[in-house]
């Protein structure tokens, strides 16, 4: 009697082993052919063009469903909107492809030598300062940016920020909010971003002269916003405004000097590379 | 006999187990963690610090890179339906030249920008049980930066095809120039194109 209730025993973790191998090799496929990364590979067309969409039946046996370059494609055919940056007109392109130009030897002959200079006559905590400073002054816009895409808790955050730093971080030089509070910067706010939540598409894309990219709707957002910038309210005639508004941009574009050629540095189409990244980066800044 | 038959079943439940363990073992997100800390121990490397041995930790980073990209399949997202309008060796050359370029562009600043920055995963989407999203942020003094990775199981394991830094798409990025390219150039000038980019940098 014993030794038989062993072998069953035995028969019956064999039987287990076996069917736990099976699940196994179903939940990891088999690699696919060895030269996976190698070149001269011919196409393989597992999946004609035009396959089931992405919701495909369960892995088949010995082979995964992205391994062939049809499968791919496929598969990115079927989500269009993945990884596909929403299409903006670009009717003023030839003009624009001028003004890209000449902000191109702007930002790389003139504009990040001045502020390597400016870098090296005022250190970095200064500067940093002086950029929370500026950030400080700049609340109600983001404030009322925010209060109209109906964002209250960032417009709560941008209010708490502003008081705590003006009170405490020395009339805003420095990050007391973040630093006491752990009450961090949310992500900015413009009216560009309140034109889009409400609907308004960017119109088409404009390069602008040394400003850079932007487009319609988020350059009637900029001069809209103007009206809540502090500066234009100083005892100061226009030209001072404007030159206290220069300033203030230059010492913001210190700290980024260097970046735009970094930027455009792998860039097939400089062009197009900058166009899309401020297309992709503002489209999330609506999303947030 | 109970005896035998309890011990049967509890190596078959152990078994089940590991079996288990195995398949948590290949989630993507253990697998993006484990080419990161790989990543990152090349850059620690005193035996590979120091400007002289620029080189050798290059070639070093590269390595775990290879290991961790998949470059055939960045290759053909980034360049999206028109692939098919590639010829067979047209499609290995932008392959390889496409790589290089984007080895060049950013491995580069990869090494000279390292400042010990924390790399932390926040969280893990898997969809359709072959792709996944995983999102990171990365410490920086003047905000941490969201980085996200888009990985494939492809070939039996799971490999990046994309990277979005501050919700910018590398893939989307490169896709929208290509699409523009191609509209009035040839799948060959885009390969002369992304070759002579290549020979600039080494240049």
């Amino acid at each position: 009697m014993k030794p038989l209730a062993t072998l069953a025993g035995m028969l019956l973790l064999a039987l287990l082993l076996v069917g736990c191998a099976a699940r196994q090799q179903a939940q990891a496929p088999q690699p696919g052919p060895p030269a996976g990364q190698a070149p001269a590979r011919p196409p393989v067309a597992r999946a004609p063009a035009g396959a089931p969409p992405a919701m495909a039946a369960p892995n088949p046996a010995g082979g995964g469903p992205l391994d062939s370059e049809e499968a791919i494609l496929a598969d990115l055919a079927s989500e269009p909107q993945a990884m596909t940056t929403p299409a903006v007109a670009d009717p003023l392109e030839p003009i624009n492809r001028g003004i890209f130009r000449f902000n191109d030897v702007v930002y790389i002959h003139v504009l990040d030598p001045a502020a390597r200079g400016y870098k090296k006559v005022v250190p970095p905590e200064v500067r940093q300062g002086l950029k929370n400073f500026l950030d400080n002054l700049m609340f109600p816009l983001r404030m009322v940016s925010s209060t109209l895409q109906g964002k209250f808790e960032r417009a709560g955050q941008e209010t708490a920020r502003f008081i705590l730093n003006s009170t405490l971080g020395i009339g805003g030089m420095g990050d007391a909010a973040l630093d006491l509070f752990q009450i961090p910067a949310p992500p900015q706010e413009d009216l560009g971003q309140v034109l889009g939540a409400w609907g308004l598409g960017h119109g088409f894309y404009v390069v602008l002269p040394v400003m850079g990219p932007s487009s319609l709707r988020d350059g009637l957002g900029w001069l809209g916003g103007s009206y809540l910038d502090p500066v234009w309210y100083l005892p100061v005639d226009f030209w001072e405004a404007a030159g206290i508004k220069s300033l203030d941009w230059f010492h913001r574009y210190s700290f980024v000097e260097g970046e735009y050629v970094d930027l455009v540095a792998g860039a097939v189409d400089p062009y197009v590379a900058v166009r899309d990244i401020y297309l992709q980066y503002r489209a999330r800044a609506l999303r947030e | 006999m109970p005896m035998a038959r309890r011990i049967a079943c509890l190596l078959a439940l152990a078994v089940l187990l590991n079996a288990g363990a195995a398949r948590a073992a290949e989630q993507p997100q253990a697998v993006l963690q484990a080419y990161i800390d790989k990543f990152v121990s090349v850059l620690h490397d005193p035996s590979l610090a120091g400007p002289a041995k620029k080189a050798m930790q290059s070639e070093r980073l590269w390595q775990v890179i290879q290991g961790g990209f998949d470059f055939q399949g960045i290759a053909i997202v980034a360049v999206g339906a028109n692939w098919r309008r590639f010829s067979p060796a047209e499609k290995d050359e932008f392959t390889q030249y496409f790589a290089q370029l984007l080895r060049n562009n950013y491995l580069k600043k990869i090494q000279e920008n390292y400042r010990q920055q924390q790399v932390r995963i926040l969280s893990q989407e898997i969809y359709d049980g072959k792709k996944a999203l995983i999102k990171s942020s990365i410490g920086h003094p003047n905000g941490d930066i969201p980085v996200d990775y888009r990985l494939w199981l492809r070939e039996g394991r799971w490999q990046i095809y994309d990277v979005t830094v501050e919700g910018v798409s590398l893939v989307q990025n490169y896709r929208t120039q290509f699409n523009d390219f191609l509209l009035k150039g040839t799948p060959a000038g885009l390969v002369q194109r992304v070759k002579e980019m290549v020979a600039r940098e080494q240049g």
